[in-house]
């Protein structure tokens, strides 16, 4: 079996090396060739990998390359190692094919910055970090690239670092993320413990290893929970969940290509990954899975609910991007690992789409966000607005799109854990099935407001270049409109395919990808069971009622600008994000700086007065002779010091003897 | 003794090179101090290779007599503990003194400036080359002569008081550890009937009875504790890393911070195993509080370079953390955290230099989007910035990785609280250079003026400073890449640390084991 791993890091690793010395220097075109042309490469590899793959029976699936021996301290060795395996497969396959897509769209988005070769060079960065995150055969190198990332969502995020705005996102995404690389880092100490200092994935995790050695046997049942914990504060601090997503919404500061590829399709969907990768670690705790999917459950519907009153297109996805997020979760909970891992895949496509189409409309007015000021862009944006729609149907969930078999998988997988689990996994079926209404709702509100109707904002700037502007007549306030070219367009319409038909990956009765995961992965639930079936109908109708009401309230595209007067405070709650926010600020940030000012004042500053106030008169006489110091002051001292070492030293001697 | 003395010439190149750098013209001096410094890391640089990486125990050891009947000999060699040490030296006070180009320029007074930072770096590399408890100290104590000097008469505007404050603590601690020097040796040889002798590898033999070891441990730690900054000892670091001219701040926190763990390792831990363990609770409580509550201050600090102040501070906390967690991982980390926190830290002060001298304050709230103009200070900010929060992958991870690892594995609530400063570390150091080269411009003050070019052009990094900063970039990636080329050579050094800290009671008294 082939293992091309480590050129698919390499791809992007060059990429990012040349575009970040030599990019400054070099045409637009050249950038964009190598920046596009190192991620399609990964692409090809990955495919090639995957092929090779399918070709060897299943259980001899995995495949380990080490490069080099990183570090050795006692019985401490790690070496940098690379892991090709089912899941390893599938997710590099997301990461490099979407990302190349999203590269693409980005010669069209940033065709006119000044930092185009830094932006290429930056998403070539989180593409080699993201890659190493998912190809990594230890714990440890695990980390790396998941810090590897959290420093390209830093970059990236900040890309426009001269808005103050900007900065801020960036440092609150990096600061969040490494509480979870907090987490990770007490993970790895405690399974150092707990496995003699192995960290790699065949040891701790079986893979690829014939006789795998059952966590239970190895440490206590405490210990395995508080690494699967601590394992998952890691992963809810890298995919958003509660209460560590508060970086998500803000991070939309960046380019909207960014949030398409990190903040959407890839690296927030890391926590998902770490989870099914460690599958065995949270299964061997099993009160660990109840911990996620509480957490999961309740950001779901969090972020639904926030999602239905916000007026920026950006923050809509972007607690979309966290409800889903929590779904996959909620499947992985359940115990429905592959199918956390589908709805990733899909979630991949749609979610991507999501931010390119609202993207295109950003694109086309000129920098406008507020949906408020949008609207009637149906005609004039055709192309846009019709795969917004396909990538709206799959987000809810609607026959045949891809979202409406990866997501009724985790409904299903839910339902099934509740049928031996008792009342709390209904209690969570039930959530997954509310915020499928909201989720209906919520899309199709962005939809209705954004593009039916009349427009609403005021008249478009005429187009920068004058190339592909709109025409049409004097006095039209969309005469300015920019619309997006080729570049923009090209990826959307192979991502709005992938929206449609990505469901084929895992349809009941042919189960490609659940049994392809299924060494790396397992899944909950028969497709083709009659429980699945009542959940996928049950999902669809929910879906449905959310849509009917969006169209209800905004088919007309009715602005949303009434809301506060009709639904008063319910509303202000939400938009104030349930005062999550305030509350790390109040009761966090605020109370951090306080102490640190209190130690300033009542510690610090005592103990560097100590020096002069302790040893009182000594200084206040060397003071005065400051002026003489370089001369009297060190001679007598060493002087001094000397003497009084000859005298002791006889003394010690004569007594000694 | 017919072998090259190599280890002599290490120490006395700097010391020699010094008096001339007096005797030269001005304009030569600056041209001087470079080239001694880059032969002696030339010939620091050149042992890596020659030394066996796999044997324990000293090498190129070199004896001469002198005051035999005190015990005092001339000896010195070298291992794998100090191997990296003497490189570390040499590089950063090469790098200082390439970036002293401002100081270079300031007249008659260049000659002993220049002397003084190539005494101060023999002194140091004396220090991780003594195998005499009594050279030792001596060594110890001249370094304290020319880094007083450095800061007292080439400072900033409170220089007297930071250089007083600086000679007080440090004489406190050197006059504890001079009694302990003695002690040592008077209780040893006492105890095992031999003559007075401070050679290293005899007391080491011999063993120091368990009795002892308490007194004699705080003793020694009184220096160390002082001289790495532990809190609350800490009080002449900030005055003096603010106040010295940021050159000397780099070696002073650089290297000669690291004298100090280089002596807890030498000296303290296989010497006193016994006390070590005794005293882990307090010890170990106190580089907890001194990491969490230094990241706390460098969290608020207006002033930049008293912010390097603190998270130098800080991460030398983790250091001295790694070291009590007496286990391979911890002291394994400790040591390549040595030489990690040495270049870091120095091309941070080198960079508040680079920063200071373009636009005159050290103010953080007068700053904003310097990046604009200064696009390679800027990278080279941003690189260095996260290495020193612990960016995995760059080279401090993977010695504060050993030592919260080492530490957890011995209590996982000392482990555990250490490893949260990785959070405030992320903090201010974003909170630094996001400060300084992000944001919004400042539409007044002195970065505005230098925005607008009313001060001359605002030019991005200088030759001097390219030539200093590209080495420990390089190594900032090159360490954290490959740290086994560290971790491969100090493996030896470290076994034989820990096997020595595992004899609870010392083989001279004799036990009858268990």
């Amino acid at each position: 079996m082939l293992n091309l791993t480590p050129f698919i890091l390499l791809a992007p690793l060059v990429g990012f090396v040349a575009l970040g010395l030599f990019g400054r220097a070099l045409p637009r075109a050249v950038i964009a060739v190598i920046g596009c042309g190192v991620v399609l490469i990964g692409f090809a590899l990955a495919v090639a990998d995957l092929i090779s793959m399918l070709g060897v029976a299943p259980a001899q699936r995995v495949s380990d390359v080490t490069l080099w021996t990183w570090i050795t301290a006692g019985t401490f060795h790690v070496p940098f190692g690379l892991l090709s395996d089912p899941l390893s497969a599938v997710m590099l396959l997301v990461v490099t094919g979407v990302g190349f897509l999203i590269h693409v769209y980005s010669i069209g988005y940033m065709e006119g910055d000044p930092g185009f070769w830094r932006f290429f060079a930056f998403l070539n960065f989180f593409v080699f970090a993201m890659t190493l995150l998912v190809a990594a055969d230890n714990f440890l190198f695990l980390l790396v690239g998941w810090a590897g990332v959290g420093l390209a969502s830093f970059l990236l995020i900040g890309f426009w670092y001269t808005r103050a705005s900007a900065a801020a996102a960036a440092r609150k995404a990096f600061v969040v993320n490494v509480i979870g690389d907090f987490g990770l880092l007490i993970a790895i100490f405690l399974l150092f413990g707990a496995y003699h200092g192995a960290l790699d994935y065949r040891t701790v995790l079986g893979i690829g290893s014939a006789q795998a050695v059952a966590p239970t046997s190895v440490a206590p049942g405490g210990v395995l929970l508080a690494i699967a914990l601590t394992l998952f504060v890691a992963a809810a601090a890298k995919s958003a969940q509660l209460p560590l997503h508060v970086w998500l919404p803000d991070a939309m500061e960046g380019p909207t290509p960014v949030s398409a590829l990190i903040h959407a399709a890839t690296m927030v969907t890391a926590g998902v990954y770490l989870v099914a990768r460690a599958h065995s670690l949270f299964t061997a705790a099993p009160t660990s899975l109840v911990v996620v999917a509480v957490v999961a459950g309740a950001t779901a519907f969090f972020a639904a609910t926030i999602a239905c009153v916000q007026n920026d297109i950006k923050r809509i996805l972007a607690y979309s991007t966290m409800s889903q997020l929590g779904y996959m979760f909620m499947g992985e909970a359940a115990g429905g690992f592959s199918s956390g891992i589908f709805h990733l895949v899909t979630h991949a496509f749609f979610k991507a789409l999501l931010f390119m189409c609202a993207g295109a409309v950003i694109h086309a007015l000129g920098g406008e966000q507020d949906i408020r000021k949008m609207g009637g862009l149906r005609e004039r944006l055709a192309g846009t607005f019709w795969l917004f729609v396909v990538s709206g149907l799959a987000l809810a969930a609607i026959f045949p799109f891809a979202g409406f078999w990866s997501k009724d998988a985790i409904l299903g997988a839910i339902l099934q854990r509740a049928t031996t689990g008792g009342a709390g996994w209904y209690a969570l079926y039930a959530v997954g099935l509310l915020t499928a209404g909201l989720t209906g709702f919520y899309i199709f509100r962005l939809i209705f407001v954004t593009f039916f109707g009349a427009y609403r904002g005021a008249p478009v700037a005429a187009a920068h270049g004058g190339g592909h502007a709109a025409g049409g007549r004097a006095g039209d306030p969309l005469a300015g409109l920019h619309l997006p070219g080729l570049a923009l367009m090209a990826p959307m319409w192979v991502l709005g395919a992938l929206s449609l038909v990505g469901g084929a990956l895992d349809l009941p009765g042919s189960q490609l990808l659940s049994d392809f995961l299924a060494p790396a992965a397992p899944s909950a639930i028969e497709l083709t069971s009659a429980l699945f079936w009542v959940s996928l109908a049950a999902g669809l109708i929910c879906a449905l009622v959310g849509i009917a009401i969006a169209w209800s309230r905004y088919g007309q595209g009715q602005a949303p600008a009434g809301d506060e007067a009709r639904v008063g405070a319910l509303v202000v709650f939400l938009r104030r994000r349930w005062f999550v926010d305030d509350l790390y600020e109040g009761a966090i940030v605020r109370p951090i700086l306080a102490l640190s000012r209190g130690l300033r004042f009542g510690v610090e500053d005592d103990t560097l007065e100590a020096g002069s106030r302790g040893l009182g008169d000594a200084v206040g006489s060397l003071s005065a002779g400051l002026r003489g110091l370089q001369t009297g002051f060190l001679r007598n001292y060493t002087l001094t010091l000397f003497l009084g070492a000859v005298v002791i030293l006889v003394y010690f001697i004569a007594v000694s003897q | 003794m017919t072998q090259f003395p190599i280890l002599s010439v290490i120490v006395f190149l700097p010391i020699v090179g010094a008096l001339i750098a007096l005797a030269l013209p001005r304009r030569a001096a600056w041209g001087w101090g470079i080239l001694v410094a880059l032969v002696d890391l030339a010939l620091a640089l050149a042992l890596i290779p020659l030394t066996q990486s796999g044997g324990a125990g000293y090498q190129f050891v070199e004896h001469a007599r002198w005051l035999p009947e005190l015990g005092i000999g001339y000896a010195l060699g070298v291992d794998g503990l100090s191997l990296f040490l003497l490189s570390l030296n040499g590089l950063i006070t090469l790098v200082a003194l390439i970036a002293s180009w401002p100081q270079a320029q300031s007249g008659d007074r260049v000659r002993g400036y220049i002397a003084l930072m190539l005494l101060l770096a023999g002194a140091m590399q004396g220090v991780f080359l003594a195998t005499n408890v009594f050279l030792f100290y001596i060594f110890w104590e001249l370094m304290l002569v020319p880094a007083y000097l450095l800061v007292g008469m080439f400072g900033g505007p409170r220089r007297a008081y930071a250089a007083i404050k600086f000679v007080l603590y440090t004489a406190v601690g050197s006059l504890l550890m001079l009694i302990g020097v003695i002690w040592l040796g008077v209780v040893v040889s006492s105890n095992a009937g031999v003559s007075f002798t401070l050679d290293l590898p005899t007391l080491l033999r011999l063993g120091v009875p368990v009795s002892a070891q308490g007194i004699l441990f705080l003793a020694f730690m009184a220096a160390f504790a002082v001289k790495s900054g532990l809190f609350p000892f800490h009080g002449w670091a900030p005055d003096a890393y603010v106040e010295a001219p940021a050159p000397v701040t780099a070696v002073v926190a650089g290297v000669m911070a690291k004298t100090a763990i280089y002596g807890m390792l030498r000296i303290v831990a296989p010497l006193f195993p016994v006390a070590m363990r005794t005293y882990f609770p307090l010890i170990g409580t106190l580089a907890v509080i001194g990491i969490l509550y230094f990241a706390l201050q460098a969290l608020i600090s207006t002033d930049f370079k008293r912010l390097l102040a603190y998270v130098s501070l800080s991460h030398m906390g983790v250091i001295v953390l790694g070291v009590f967690a007496l286990n391979a991982q911890g002291i394994q980390g400790a040591i390549i955290q040595m030489v990690n926190h040495g270049i870091i830290i120095a091309a941070l002060f080198l960079i508040a230099a680079a920063i200071e001298a373009r636009i005159g304050v050290r103010r953080l709230a007068e700053f904003g989007a310097l990046a604009t103009r200064l696009p390679w200070l800027a990278t080279a900010f941003l690189i260095t910035a996260l290495a020193a929060l612990g960016l995995p992958g760059l080279n401090s991870f993977a010695g504060e990785f050993l030592a919260f690892l080492g530490a957890f594995h011995v209590n996982w609530v000392y482990g555990g609280l250490a490893t949260l400063v990785v959070i405030p570390a992320a903090w201010y150091m974003l909170r630094f250079f996001q400060g300084v080269m992000e944001g919004a411009a400042p539409e007044s003050g002195p970065v505005a003026k230098a925005l607008a070019g009313a001060s001359g052009k605002l030019a991005d990094l200088r030759w001097q400073e390219w030539l200093a900063l590209i080495p420990l970039i390089a190594l900032i990636f090159y360490l954290g890449i490959f740290p086994a080329t560290l971790t491969g050579r100090t493996e030896a050094a470290t076994q034989q640390i820990v096997t020595a800290t595992q004899q609870v009671t010392p083989p001279a008294i004799g036990t009858t084991g268990g």
